[in-house]
């Protein structure tokens, strides 16, 4: 071979590595995700029903405590004996921004699925679930109000309570209006969470019975009780009838934080100790909800013999709403109402479930009764702290340091509002 | 023998040619390249003819000819790296001895300026470090960022984690990106190498980024560990963007150029190195002392309780948990030799070295093949192949949601209670290893933990590159080569994590036991085209103009398999009651150009100006080219008689030069990922919106200085200072979460980095049997935000409580805050991440057959969040709890921060080594010839800490190589000092 053939060869071969180099195009997209326009309406529903789960856990954990239903040892974090039980939540901190984001996520693919225009079903089940979302968040910030414009813009202010809880209503109105225009079946499937809620017609039980916390929460307990007609209410029925967040171990799927051993050496979650001396004798639920431990946990300045034990494992189901609650909310419409012999009816169809003896309702003992089986059937499930606050009792909580406080309200996370704004009470 | 003394040699040498041979009318020139230490013909030397692009190399015995037809009368250059260049007159035909000397302050080294070009450093116009192999590895580096501590002005090498195997971050002249990428890039033999830090699945056992942060924390290694610092012959660091422009957009954090070990022509020689060792803890916390009283106090009637059955007794729990004295263990060995056609350099390493905790440690197996063959008198072929694989093991320390890892489990586990040993003080045995008692005071029980839970990383990986360098013109004044380099760096990464079911925090889990299997498979390639042309015109004017065509590719995909519920005694993922999975690509192309123009006047004075152009896949726009121009000018005074009464050398430089980085190649897209239920396949919006605009961040460094040579060649003093404008900032500043979205990443601000970088070495003592060599580097940077377009924001860190940086116009971006807030209700500034100033002194002394070095380390200032305390405060063990400290540090704690915030100054002795060289006699009449040279030392690495930081060490992040948001400590795994006894031989 000459060198002028082999220099000649050489500077072929150059030349095809150099094009065939250059084929690779850098216009590609994402290797690792699809775009809004592209996905399915199924696939917006599932993962509206899986987002609805994220922060959960937070969520009942600072809803407890503040209530000052349990006490969470969390010894790699301060926070949940801090900030929250001194008084000083961080509008920075996870507590108050990781369950706001993430029912604003829920909320964002609701927005998709609405934008989607794919019928009247997939609507009302969007607004149905984008309310909840809302008043979730509401309850959490309370005074300090939220937001109802989602276009990221800071100077469009924070919605007042009031602006908030009417416009969660109308959304309510709205999905159920839809609902009630979507034939028999939902064009999407939903989870066995919503196993006998899962047509248009079932679906609106559950908006109603939504509907009826808010109203209960407005104070208009006529509504109210119009509200539970429409819903899934149930005096005969299993009190845990209702709706849920299922949790699974499946690819992808969730697990359920609050799951923990109570047999464990060491457990988080702890149930404040006036929540046993409290407890009329043999309420049932006591002993349902939390097993008493010995010995006692020290933790923080904090003591506690009470393992929670809403759950039985990791893939237990917890509730949205059911029966039981709306047995409480109807009595508590009534008790509104000064209807105080149809609150009892339904406060001992609860007490009869707890092993527990009738009671009879005056102007003098009624919402002092409400208040305590709300406390003992809805342990854990996001209710007390929001239950004393409606009924300006939060003063009356314990205070177990000298130098803690009870907070009213969570501030709106910092990054929502212009600097300098936000705070909590 | 003095310099002087070998001119008057030349001189005279030359004046004996020029009187015999005046009118000869070719130029035919003999000689032999020796070094002056030994006589010995040194193999590879570079001959040039000045002023002319012809030249030659020696053979293997130093011997080397050179033919100008037409030339009378010239100048030969002789070069050799690590020597001292010596230019020699010749005539006619000639036969001549050039002794070359060893460079010890690095005045003749040859640096690059390009892809296809390089200068010698007494021309060059900007600052470039460099390290020889020798300064490399004076003492054994587990890794080679390790290796490179301390030994630049200008460079800030600082361990995230004292864990095997790594976690290291290299920062090349401060701050100069907040959210962008932080490592420079690293080109081995002309391959761009993967230097990632994948995940090693761990955060899903500790669910650290479960709460506080996003951020992942599994404190991973960074690829560029699995690099054998002993088969590296030097590395250039292009520290400031007038040096690493050529390289566009991938360059704002400098380039980190490494040249392995070549082959050389002659006999071949063997050269094999024994190191054996320990591995100890560095430096100990401390941990508090009960009483009855106290343990009650802390933790209710239960502690006292436990107390009194274990009768008061005080275990030192650092000592049982990283008190092990680790084995360690390298041998390596290399081959160098071939013919004047072939040469190859062949080398293989084995590193075995156990952690300072019981299971733990770092393992590597690296063989190398590098081959130089000369196709023919015009084309010549380089090809360079490296294997390694690397193992370690991490065990689980740093921060951490589950109370399972090491430091968060012994800061809550008071030092009475003996949980090594079943029933010692009648704590509840594990029913499923009762030899380890369960926790009664934490959910884990950290013994058990250390003994069983397996944490693997194995690396398979493999570089291979070629350079193909054609010659494809040459006559007396011009050159034209046609240079193409091509590299392939693949690897693939295996992480194995097992969580055994019987452990105490799984037990306690619904599907107790876990196993993590995570794959990651990486592709880097490249491909270079470059054209070098050079003109030289008889002595005065060099012109080299150089230009090229880019194209990089990378392809990553990482997969981590989840099973949990393990049943008992598997380690399968498929031996599990569930599985989850997690996929992530990442895919980026490059595609780019240069050109450049070298101008070199009378070796006197000398100009650059090139520009880059680059487009990229990670870009908003993919078909945009950005430019990234550099120019540079320098002058050697003393060659005019500026100061050269004491000055030999005296060369101010002024250099510009523009860089970029690049967005994350996933920044651009919005995208849905899945949520799952019941299964029922879930899509939600990710929480950070893409950007499409979003384009890469820019750096604009001007920097000036100089460099002088004094005092005969005894001291050389180099200077500069740098203004870096980084424009276009990549940032990802918070979005209201109210529009479905937690951040965006966005082109949004301007920053200022500045700094002073001053390098002086010295010869003080300079003789045949006595030499000292002394080296300085100072270094100092500071870095403010000089615009925002977004609002201003913290980052890093886990809340703003707990210690926060604050990114705000008109501060520096690693300024830290905390819960305090001054009237106005601003956040107070509580102290600074960036050190004061860093301060290295490398010394090297030869006594006759005996050699010492040392390297000292001191940095200044530079604040430290020390979380590690909190953790320990909130268990109730930390040292200085009695003394009411803890109490007044935890009561202000939401409303103070300032109390966890440390000075980590430290003076550190990074590397400390002493060699004996057994005379040549002695040893040739010791093995009959066998053994050319024997050497035996003792050396060690991180001997002395000095700092009154309380935490393990000051060098710490928890969440690994970050611009913003270093320099936080959870307790990580603790750093280790170790010693070597070593022997080397040469056959």
């Amino acid at each position: 071979m000459t060198n002028k053939f082999r220099n000649k060869l050489l500077l072929l071969i150059l030349s095809a590595i150099f094009v065939l180099a250059g084929c690779e195009t850098l216009d590609f997209s994402n290797p690792n995700a699809p775009i809004v326009d592209d996905v399915t309406v199924q696939s917006l529903v599932s993962g509206i029903e899986a987002g609805m789960r994220l922060e959960w856990a937070i969520y009942l954990r600072v809803v407890g405590i503040n209530g000052r239903e349990v006490y969470y040892f969390e010894p790699a974090d301060p926070r949940y004996t801090g900030e929250i039980l001194f008084g000083t939540p961080d509008p920075g901190g996870f507590l108050t921004t990781r369950p706001w984001s993430a029912r604003y996520r829920v909320i964002a693919n609701c927005r998709f699925l609405i934008d989607k225009n794919a019928g009247a079903g997939v609507n009302g089940f969007a607004k149905t679930i984008q309310a909840y979302q809302l008043l979730l968040n509401l309850n959490y910030m309370y005074d300090n109000g939220i937001k109802l414009d989602y276009s990221g813009d800071l100077t469009v202010a924070v919605a007042s309570r009031a602006q908030a809880i009417d416009a969660i209503h109308d959304l309510l109105d709205e999905g159920l209006a839809d609902l009630k225009n979507a034939g028999a079946s939902f064009p999407f499937r939903l989870t066995s969470g919503f196993a006998g809620f899962d047509t248009p017609a079932q679906f609106a039980k559950f908006n109603r019975a939504l509907n009826a916390r808010v109203s209960v929460y407005r104070g208009v307990y006529d509504h109210a009780l119009e509200d539970l007609a429409e819903s899934f209410l149930n005096p005969a029925g299993a009190l845990n009838d209702g709706v849920y967040h299922v949790y699974g171990t499946g690819l992808g799927d969730q697990t359920n934080e609050t799951f923990e051993n109570p047999e464990a050496s060491f457990v988080k979650l702890m149930g404040h100790p006036t929540f046993a001396t409290n407890a009329e004798a043999n309420d049932q639920r006591f002993a349902r909800k939390v097993k008493v431990r010995n010995p006692a946990t020290t933790f923080d300045n904090l003591t506690s013999n009470l393992g929670a034990t809403i759950t039985t494992s990791s893939t237990d189901r917890l509730p949205i709403i059911r029966n039981e609650e709306l047995l409480l909310l109807r009595a508590e419409a009534n008790i509104g109402l000064q209807r105080y012999t149809e609150a009892a009816a339904d406060i001992n169809i609860v007490r009869a479930a707890a092993g527990l003896p009738a009671v009879t309702l005056t102007a003098a003992n009624a919402v002092d009764q409400l208040l305590y089986e709300r406390r003992y059937s809805l342990f854990m499930e996001g209710h007390r702290w929001i239950d004393v606050r409606r009924y300006n009792r939060l003063s009356q909580l314990p205070i177990d340091r000298a130098t803690d406080k009870i907070i009213t309200s969570m501030p709106i996370p910092e990054t929502e509002v212009l600097e300098g704004g936000g705070g909590g009470r | 023998m003095k310099i002087a003394d070998r001119k008057w040699l030349l001189v005279v040498a030359s004046f004996l040619v020029c009187a015999n041979l005046v009118m000869a009318q070719e130029l035919n020139v003999s000689g032999t390249v020796t070094a002056r230490e030994s006589d010995e013909g040194l193999p590879g030397a570079n001959v040039k003819l000045k002023g002319t692009t012809l030249g030659t190399s020696t053979d293997a015995n130093g011997k080397f000819r050179v033919q100008a037809p037409g030339m009378s009368q010239a100048t030969l250059v002789v070069s050799f790296i690590g020597y001292r260049t010596v230019e020699v007159s010749v005539t006619g035909s000639q036969d001549v001895t050039v002794a070359l000397e060893e460079d010890v302050l690095k005045l003749s080294e040859v640096v690059v300026t390009g892809l296809a070009t390089s200068v010698a450093r007494q021309n060059l116009a900007n600052a470039v470090a460099t390290v020889t192999s020798a300064e490399l590895v004076s003492a054994p580096a587990q890794t080679l960022e390790r290796a490179l501590g301390g030994k630049f002005a200008g460079v800030n090498v600082s361990q995230n984690t004292g864990a095997p195997g790594g976690g290291i971050n290299v920062d090349l002249r401060g701050t100069s990106t907040i959210e962008g990428g932080t490592q420079p890039l690293y080109v081995i033999d002309g391959v761009i190498i993967n230097n990632a830090a994948n995940q090693s699945g761990i955060d899903l056992v500790t669910a650290a980024t479960g709460a506080g942060s996003a951020n992942p924390q599994g404190q991973p290694s960074n690829r560029v560990a699995d690099i054998n610092p002993n088969e590296i012959e030097t590395i250039e660091v292009l520290k400031g963007s007038s040096a690493a422009a050529i390289y566009g957009s991938k360059a704002s954090n400098g380039v980190i150029i490494i040249t392995t070990k070549q082959g050389t022509s002659g006999k071949t020689r063997i050269e094999v190195s024994q190191q054996v060792g320990f591995n100890s803890l560095l430096k100990k916390i401390g941990a508090r002392k009960f009483t009855a009283a106290t343990a009650e106090a802390q933790y209710g009637a239960n502690g006292k309780a436990l107390f009194e059955k274990s009768g008061g007794q005080f275990i030192d729990y650092e000592d049982i948990m990283y008190g092990e004295n680790g084995f360690l263990n390298e041998t390596s060995v290399s081959a160098r030799g071939g013919s004047d056609r072939t040469q190859f350099y062949l080398s293989g390493l084995l590193r075995d070295e156990n952690g300072i905790i019981k299971n733990s440690g770092y393992q590597k197996y690296a063989g190398r093949l590098n081959l130089n063959h000369k196709l023919s008198d015009r084309i010549k072929l380089d090809a360079y192949f490296n294997y390694v694989r690397s193992e370690s093991d991490r065990g689980i320390t740093g921060n951490d949601n589950t109370n399972t890892s090491f430091g968060f489990s012994l800061g809550f586990t008071p030092s009475f209670l003996d949980i090594t040993s079943t029933n010692r003080n009648g704590l509840t045995p594990n029913p499923d290893n009762p030899a380890y008692p369960l926790h009664p005071l934490n959910p884990s029980n950290p013994i058990h933990t250390r003994d069983v839970l397996t944490n693997h990383e194995l690396v398979n990986r493999t570089l291979g590159s070629m350079r193909l360098h054609w010659n494809i013109w040459n006559t007396a004044k011009q050159n034209l080569n046609f240079i193409v380099q091509t590299g392939v760096d693949y690897y693939s990464q295996e992480n194995a994590i097992v969580s055994p079911p019987e452990l105490q925090y799984e037990r306690n889990s619904s599907q107790p036991g876990a196993s993590l299997l995570g794959e990651t498979v990486s592709t880097n390639s490249n491909l270079y085209f470059n054209l070098a042309h050079s003109y030289a015109s008889s002595g005065t004017l060099n012109l080299q103009t150089s230009a090229g065509f880019q194209f990089e590719n990378q392809n990553l995909n990482n997969v981590l398999n989840e099973a949990r519920g393990l049943i008992v005694t598997q380690t399968n993922i498929d031996q599990a009651a569930s599985v989850n999975a997690y996929q992530d690509r990442v895919i980026q192309r490059e595609r780019g150009f240069y050109v450049q123009e070298e101008i070199n006047l009378s070796d006197k004075i000398y100009l650059t100006g090139g520009i880059r152009g680059d487009a990229s896949s990670a870009n908003g726009e993919v078909d945009k080219y950005f430019f990234y121009p550099k120019a540079s000018a320098s002058i050697r005074l003393a060659q005019y008689g500026v100061l050269s009464s004491f000055a030999n050398e005296f060369k101010p430089r002024i250099a510009y030069g523009e860089t970029g980085n690049l967005p994350n190649s996933s920044a651009k897209f919005t995208s849905l990922i899945p949520r799952n239920i019941g299964g029922l396949a879930g899509l939600l919006p990710a929480t950070r919106r893409g950007n499409s605009n979003i384009q890469p961040e820019r750096t604009k460094e001007l920097e000036l200085g100089f460099d002088a040579v004094m005092f005969s060649e005894h001291a050389s003093l180099s200077f500069t200072y740098f203004r870096q404008n980084i424009s276009d900032l990549l940032l990802s500043p918070s979005l209201p979460p109210s529009s479905g979205f937690e951040d965006e990443v966005v082109n949004g601000g301007k920053m200022k980095t500045q700094g002073v970088e001053v390098s002086l070495g010295v010869t003080p003592l300079k003789s045949r049997n006595l030499n000292w060599t002394s080296r300085l580097n100072f270094y100092k940077t500071s870095s403010e935000i000089t615009e925002l377009t977004v609002d201003p924001f913290n980052l890093g860190g886990f809340a703003t409580f707990l210690g926060t940086f604050r990114i705000e116009e008109g501060l520096s971006p690693t300024t830290i805050i905390g819960a305090e807030r001054d009237a106005s209700g601003k956040n107070k500034a509580l102290g600074n991440e960036t050190p004061d100033f860093q301060l290295s002194w490398n010394n090297s002394l030869n006594l006759g057959a005996f050699e010492l070095s040392f390297l000292w380390d001191w940095k200044e200032g530079g604040d430290v969040i020390n979380l590690g305390k909190l953790i320990t405060d909130l268990g109730g063990t930390t040292e200085d709890y009695d003394t009411g400290a803890a109490a007044k540090r935890l009561s202000v704690l939401g409303s103070q921060t300032v109390s966890y915030i440390e000075d980590g100054s430290y003076i550190k002795l990074r590397e400390l080594s002493l060699n004996f060289t057994v005379p040549r006699s002695s040893v040739m009449s010791l093995f009959n010839g066998q053994v050319s040279h024997l050497k035996l030392g003792v050396s060690g690495r991180n001997l002395l800490m000095k700092t009154d930081y309380t935490g393990y060490d000051p060098e710490v992040s928890q969440f690994g190589n970050v611009s913003i948001g270093r320099s936080v400590d959870t307790i990580p795994f603790p750093s280790s000092r170790s010693m070597y006894f070593n022997v080397s031989f040469g056959l």
